[in-house]
């Protein structure tokens, strides 16, 4: 061995307090540093692996391509897999729908369908269908029977007159359970009986593609790709349908890799402080052992070497131990995080099955390696300065002094009598500098644990709730805008005939525990300053609402009476991030739909005001309903918000339900689902939150432990002379109590003052960005007395562990200590 | 003390009429006003249900006889009346009739706080009681100490570490403070003792002393008036008596100064004044009798001192040195005198070449009467009282005087003086 | 029971040993002494003798494994932890070869720490008169770093004295200090003590100093082998 190791190695060991501590901090930045890009990783593959599973696998899909352009399309170099369908009809059921559509074998992969038994249909009569559709249709037969099936063939955009035809089974589909539910089923049904059925020119297939992803394309890349490819085939905007949730779950997002780094960094920036602020703690007692080594002849060099060689013997044990405590905690972590989600869709429960099972691979030698090199230079970077301050130190003022290193004041003005707090004000002063790195350093968790404490603690669920959905449950109209296959789903079509009626108000009213219902209405407009593609709606807000909207003006002025007379509009602030341009006073010339009929009128933005979803569901251009509805010459009231005496009634919400399934076409959202929806995503936020912020806690606490542990080593012989000459144990315990106090209060003042004040301004950040739907601040009151008392007994333990320590060596024994 | 007492129960009292009567009030007020609310329950109750006005009344009016008043020795009848009543009204109304008899709830609440209050003030005024008894009790101990010192007796101070866990600091201090006070006297009365004892001491010490010199004289004298002698050899002894009352005379000297100085007959009395000056006067004092043994005296004052002595007591006590350092060196030495400011203190080193003293012997050169074994081989002069008489000077002003046996041969004697006198 | 009011000290059988085994040594093998108030007792012996280990014993600083200190009467390892700390500022003052003066306070307030640690008021007088005295009015604000050995040992002593302690207690006072500091930092104790009527015990391997002691007391392997 080396001699610098062996002097680092006998060193780390001769301080074996000290290191325990640095230890312990370097095991839990790199257990933080394993932990996070770990779990992150490993909730996206997750994700990833239960969208494989649940979603198609293709990246995108063009609607209505014809023959022609197909053929064309699948010698671009860019499409690596493609499939067909064409949809050839409908069966004609009484109440289910069944679609019959031509698959080939590619799509029939890209779609992740299959067949149960049997095979896919090629001749003209074949057909493979579901139990469900058999069901349907009153009928029995397995496979090489045969099934009489009416439908109804697309032809031109519509759907033709009924035919009947005897088909034979092929094969089977498998039903999901929701298919049945719906009762929405697949059949399919070969070439042949599509090209027979519908003239050749007619035919639009549907065409599925995959995209080249050699050299690991990002998603922004791929959709870019196929939109390229779209506008070079003619292919309108409206018929490309790109798969996001598939993409995003196989190609890297771009935002996902700079989130990690920059928690990584703070990480880092956590241990560096800690480290360093441990290590430059402990210089000052050390300059006289590198004093002496640089008399018996060690260089500079060697110095630097010894001091860099102990921290980097302290991580060798240090490092795997954090990586295995890394890799028990993230699995833990991962099992909370997949579970914590209360909603029990199909998503979370993939999400869960493919944990249990095992099949994705969290841990990977990148991650480890990862861990272990970040540590290393954490590590590395908070001995640069030790090392150098080692390496100055001068072998004559080392020996000599006793206090090498600090400079004091040969004169200074005192108390003119002492008292045991005047005493630890002295102790304190004596070296600010390092009493101030050490508050600061605790302070900066502390800071950052009471912002995002703030922003946690605002995001209340019922709150969030509240703010995305006005009243117990909303009825709205069930509207698409671009679903060719549903143009009745289009507002201006609704309009001609709202279900969202006087009848349905009474009602709604009716049902027992309804107090009220609000009635919003809504009118479409376009034109400039809007694009096109974007649809925005006037907000026809009831005048229940007047002192909300008037409140919550952020700028400008404006009465609900004023909003009364029509041409003036409230801006919701969520419309100024599409369109940073949008002023108070700006007016606005635009296209007012109303049904078919369309005119223009001009609106002048007479204040901006922020209100959450609930409120403008997401229609931002705000005006009194009585205006929308004078301009309006049918119903256009689209939402009912419904008020109950509670906040969730199941019979309440089973006779909206039964209200809304029986119109077909309105849909009904509760309060209850949004609150449940909160609560889950901000209890799994909020947790992994404290998780990580408690951890780096625990890293700025070591902090103090070795402070006070410090202050007390180096001072041992001190103590120990105020004891000859009177102090007491109490004494000397209230004195250690008494400086562990500054510390404490230190960073409790810093860290409640200041992360209580910086808390505000963060707090209306998020509130603008719609983070949570935070609407008001609350305090987090619950988190300051936490960290208060949790720091107070921290302190209160550790002198009271000190001043043991220290008592079990007499008297003398201390002050002959001599290191 | 009683009037202290009496004081502190008067002030007990009013505290606690003060309390009853604002709890009283305070209670009448909430009385009433829950009173009030039943009144009007009542009133509207009866409003309501006219048929019922005769039942409700007698509720009203007899609480103590609904469910509650099982200690009424009243009727059976009676009692399964009202409780019938009371649950009639209860059920029917949905009135709750512990309501009802909430007068007398309150009265019971205003007991049990009147009862509180007493207890409270009672158990207060016992603490205190017993504290100023605690108090007593340590002041009759003060006072049997202090007539324990009237009687002489100064040792018998209790510890007072058994009830220091109950004793505020202030009665520590008084303990500490009567016990030091003790010690003191203590020490006084042992310092008296011991001044006897010395004097007895001294006297003998002298009568010692003076027995050898005034034997030889007598003896000197009886031969030099003896017959048998000639005439010459008569004058020998003549001169020899001479000698003989001149070395009795010195020691005499010497024996007063010390009595003197050792009975506090002589009170040192420091003035400011040149050390030189006090240095060249002790010098010359022995001038001649280093002339005779050709000793150089040698100075070396780097700057002259004022400093706080008594000029004459410390020129006697330099002379002692001095002289000791001629009388003990050999012909043709050198003596040397070295003053050297400290910070608080001067110096004055005075190194010779003379025989110097043993190891052993450093600690006894200032006994009274001690004479070195070399020493009284060279000379049969002086009584050994010089050095310890040097030492009670120089201490007595503050200062010190020490030996040091040089290497080679001969002494240095370090005398330091503090600078500046200082009363306490 | 009755005390010997005059003997201020009475060490009675103390023992006491450092390690175990054959590496064991008795640092203070059975001694007995007495010590008489106002008196000013230098305790002599090579290194090693063990009379630092019977200074701290006497001083409370350290407790022994068997025997008995007196001070005043008072079995002083008869008393808790905390009475003993009280005890020991209150009555005794130490005064140690390497100064212990806390660094971080100035030398005012290093002679006024005892004061405080035993909540007594700061008479300004008595502290400035004390100054004086050690000679060091015009440095009461200087931190002990600039400070000369003598300059630091007197502020001890000072801070030994501040409390007026029955007991002073000195561990070779002057081991560190030149012939001339040493006689002058000797001087000052002595004559503090003589002048307060303090008992002054103090450990030295110095003939000039013992010289000046009333009494001479030698230790040689733990035992008082010459008095």
């Amino acid at each position: 061995m080396k001699m610098t190791t062996r002097v680092a190695f006998d060193n780390m060991k001769y301080h074996r307090s000290r290191n325990i501590l640095i230890g312990t901090a370097i095991i839990l930045t790199t257990m933080l540093l394993f932990v996070v890009p770990t779990v992150g990783k490993g909730m996206v593959d997750l994700q990833f692996a239960a969208t494989n599973r649940l979603y198609p696998a293709w990246h995108a899909l063009y609607r209505n391509v014809n023959e022609n352009t197909v053929r064309k399309l699948a010698a671009h170099h860019d499409i690596t897999r493609y499939g067909l369908r064409g949809d050839a009809g409908y069966m004609n059921l009484e109440e289910a729908s069944a679609a019959m559509l031509y698959v080939d074998q590619e799509a029939m992969e890209l779609y992740k369908w299959s067949l149960m038994e049997g095979n896919m249909p090629v001749k003209e009569d074949e057909i493979a269908v579901s139990e469900g559709i058999l069901d349907e249709l009153g009928q029995q037969g397995d496979i090489g029977d045969t099934v009489k099936v009416p439908y109804q063939i697309f032809r031109g955009g519509e759907l033709d007159l009924t035919q009947q035809k005897e088909f034979r089974i092929c094969g089977f589909l498998k039903d999901s359970k929701e298919s049945r539910e719906k009762r929405t089923y697949i059949a399919l049904v070969s070439e042949d009986f599509l090209r027979n059925e519908i003239p050749k020119e007619e035919i639009a297939f549907r065409f599925l593609l995959q995209i080249d992803d050699t050299g690991d394309p990002t998603t922004d890349e791929i959709e870019q790709k196929i939109r390229d490819i779209a506008v070079r085939f003619g292919i309108p905007e409206n018929d490309i349908n790109i798969n996001q949730d598939y993409l995003e779950a196989n190609y890297v997002d771009p935002v996902f890799i700079p989130a990690i780094i920059v928690i990584m960094a703070v990480i880092m920036l956590a241990g560096v402080i800690t480290i360093y602020s441990i290590y430059y703690v402990s210089m000052n007692h050390r300059i006289q052992e590198f004093g002496r080594m640089k008399a018996i002849g060690a260089t500079k060099r060697q110095i630097r070497q010894i001091v860099l060689r102990e921290g980097m013997c302290i991580a060798a044990f240090a490092v795997p131990a954090g990586l295995l405590a890394g890799t028990l905690v993230s699995g833990v972590v991962l099992k909370i995080f997949a579970t914590a989600s209360e909603t029990n869709n199909g998503y979370v429960k993939m999400i869960k099955e493919i944990l249990e099972a095992g099949e994705i691979n969290i841990y990977s030698w990148w991650e480890y390696l990862l861990a272990a090199a970040v540590t290393v230079c954490t590590v590395y970077f908070s001995l640069v300065r030790p090392m150098h301050v080692a390496a100055k130190v001068s072998e004559v003022e080392a020996m000599r002094m006793q206090d090498a290193g600090r400079k004091s004041k040969s004169r200074r003005k005192g108390y003119e009598y002492l008292t045991i707090g005047r005493l630890v004000c002295r102790n304190l002063a004596e070296d600010k500098k390092k009493s101030v790195i050490t508050v600061l350093a605790m302070a900066a968790t502390g800071v950052f644990l009471m912002i995002v404490a703030t922003v946690l603690s605002c995001a209340d669920p019922r709150e969030s709730a509240d703010g995305s959905v006005l009243g117990q449950y909303e009825i709205f109209s069930d509207i698409e805008e671009n679903n060719k296959e549903h143009p009745e789903r289009k507002w201006s079509e609704v309009q001609k005939d709202n279900p969202l009626n006087e009848a349905l108000m009474k009602q709604v009213e009716a049902i027992p525990g309804v107090e009220g219902v609000d009635v919003f209405s809504s009118l479409h407009v376009s034109g400039e300053p809007f694009m096109e593609e974007d649809m925005n709606f006037l907000n026809g807000v009831p005048e229940k609402y007047a002192g909300e909207l008037e409140k919550n003006i952020v700028k400008g002025k404006v009465t609900y009476e004023e909003l009364k007379s029509g041409d003036k509009v409230i801006a919701d602030r969520a419309l100024l991030f599409h369109y940073p341009d949008l002023d108070v006073g700006d007016r606005l010339k635009l296209t007012v739909h109303d049904g078919d009929r369309t005119f223009e009128k001009e609106f002048e933005i007479a204040a901006i005001g922020q209100y959450g979803s609930g409120l403008t569901n997401y229609e931002y251009l705000i005006m009194a309903k009585e205006a929308v509805d004078q301009m309006s010459e049918y119903n256009s009231s689209k939402f009912f918000h419904v008020f109950a005496d509670k906040d969730y009634d199941s019979k309440l919400h089973e006779a909206l339900k039964e209200i809304a399934d029986a119109s077909g076409r309105i849909e009904l959202r509760t309060w209850k689902e949004d609150y449940e929806l909160w609560k889950s995503s901000q209890a799994v936020i909020g947790a992994a939150c404290y998780i990580f912020l408690g951890i780096l806690a625990v890293i700025s606490v070591l902090n103090l432990v070795n402070t006070m542990i410090n202050s007390v080593r180096v001072r041992k012989k001190e103590l120990g002379m105020i004891q000859a000459i009177g102090m007491s144990d109490s004494q000397l315990m209230k004195m250690l109590q008494l400086e562990g106090l500054f510390y404490t209060m230190g960073t409790l003042f810093i860290s409640v003052g200041l992360g209580s004040l910086a808390g505000y301004p963060v707090f209306l950040y998020a509130k603008n960005q719609g983070l949570f739907e935070i609407s008001a601040y609350h305090y987090p009151v619950k988190v300051a007395v936490i960290v208060a008392a949790t720091l107070l007994l921290v302190q209160l333990l550790l002198a009271a562990g000190i001043s043991r320590s220290v008592r079990k060596d007499s008297i003398i024994e201390r002050i002959r200590f001599s290191d | 003390m009683e009037r202290e007492r009496n004081k502190k129960i008067r002030k007990y009292f009013a505290g606690y009429l003060v309390f009853l009567i604002l709890f009283s009030f305070f209670m009448y007020i909430l009385a009433g006003y829950e009173t009030e609310i039943n009144r009007q329950r009542i009133l509207l109750l009866m409003t309501e249900h006219p048929e019922l006005e005769a039942e409700i009344i007698a509720a009203w009016e007899r609480p103590g006889r609904l469910p509650f008043g099982r200690n009424e020795a009243g009727s059976r009848k009676e009692l399964l009346e009202s409780s019938r009543m009371a649950e009639l009204i209860e059920e029917k109304y949905g009135y709750d009739i512990g309501h009802l008899i909430s007068e007398r709830t309150w009265l019971g609440f205003w007991g049990a706080g009147v009862c509180i209050g007493t207890v409270w003030a009672v158990i207060l005024g016992c603490l205190e009681q017993k504290r100023s008894a605690g108090d007593r009790d340590k002041l009759r101990k003060v006072y049997e100490c202090l007539g324990q010192f009237r009687e002489g007796k100064f040792e018998g101070i209790p510890e007072s570490e058994s009830d220091t866990e109950d004793c505020p600091e202030e009665w520590m201090k008084i303990w500490e403070s009567l016990r030091e006070l003790g010690v003191y006297f203590e020490g006084l009365k042992e310092r008296l003792k011991e001044e006897e004892n010395s004097t007895k001491a001294l006297i003998t010490d002298i009568s010692h002393q003076l027995k050898t010199p005034l034997a030889s004289l007598r003896m000197c004298h009886e031969l030099a008036v003896g017959e048998q002698q000639t005439e010459e050899e008569r004058k020998e002894f003549r001169e020899q008596e001479e000698k003989e009352i001149e070395k009795l005379e010195s020691l005499l000297k010497e024996l007063v100064n010390l009595s003197r100085l050792e009975t506090h007959m002589i009170q040192l009395k420091p003035g400011t004044g040149s050390i030189k000056k006090t240095i060249t006067a002790a010098v010359s004092q022995i001038y001649m009798k280093a002339k005779e043994k050709d000793i150089r005296l040698q100075a070396d004052i780097a700057e002259d001192q004022e400093i706080c002595h008594d000029a004459r007591w410390t020129e006697e006590a330099l002379v002692n040195v001095f002289d000791n350092a001629v009388k003990y060196s050999g012909e043709h030495t050198v003596v040397t005198v070295r003053v050297k400011p400290l910070v608080t203190y001067v110096m004055i080193e005075i190194e010779d070449e003379g025989i110097g003293i043993g190891k052993d012997e450093l600690q006894k050169i200032y006994q009274r009467f001690y004479r070195g074994k070399d020493a009284s081989k060279m000379s049969e002069e002086g009584a050994g009282v010089g050095l310890y008489l040097t030492r009670m000077i120089l201490e007595r002003q503050g200062g010190s005087i020490s030996a040091k046996q040089k290497r080679g041969n001969g002494t240095v004697f370090r005398i330091t003086l503090p600078r500046a006198q200082f009363s306490h | 029971m009755k005390t010997d009011i005059s003997k201020i000290l009475v060490v009675e059988d103390l023992v006491k040993c450092y390690g175990t085994g054959e590496n064991m040594v008795r640092a203070v093998d059975h001694t007995s002494l007495e010590i008489e108030r106002g008196k000013f007792t230098a305790i002599v012996g090579r290194s090693g003798s063990g009379k630092s280990t019977l200074l701290h014993l006497i001083g409370g600083l350290d407790r022994p494994d068997a025997g008995k200190v007196r001070i005043e009467g008072k079995d002083i390892f008869a008393l808790k932890d905390e009475r003993l700390a009280e005890f020991r500022r209150k009555k005794i003052g130490f005064v140690f070869q390497d100064y212990n003066l806390i660094p971080s306070l100035n030398v005012w307030e290093n002679i006024v720490l005892p004061l405080g640690l035993d909540n007594r008021k700061v008479r300004r007088q008595d502290v400035e008169e004390v100054l004086v005295k050690i000679g060091l009015a015009d440095k009461a604000e200087a931190m002990p770093n600039v400070l000369s050995g003598g300059q630091k040992q007197r502020t001890a002593i000072a801070r030994a004295l501040i409390t007026r302690p029955a007991l002073i207690l000195a561990d070779e006072p002057t081991g560190n200090l030149d012939s001339q500091t040493e006689l002058e930092v000797i001087s000052l104790m002595k004559s503090c003590v003589t002048d307060f009527g303090q008992t002054l015990v103090m450990i030295t391997h110095d003939e000039m100093i013992a010289q000046m002691a009333d009494r001479v007391i030698e230790i040689t392997d733990g035992k008082v082998v010459n008095d």
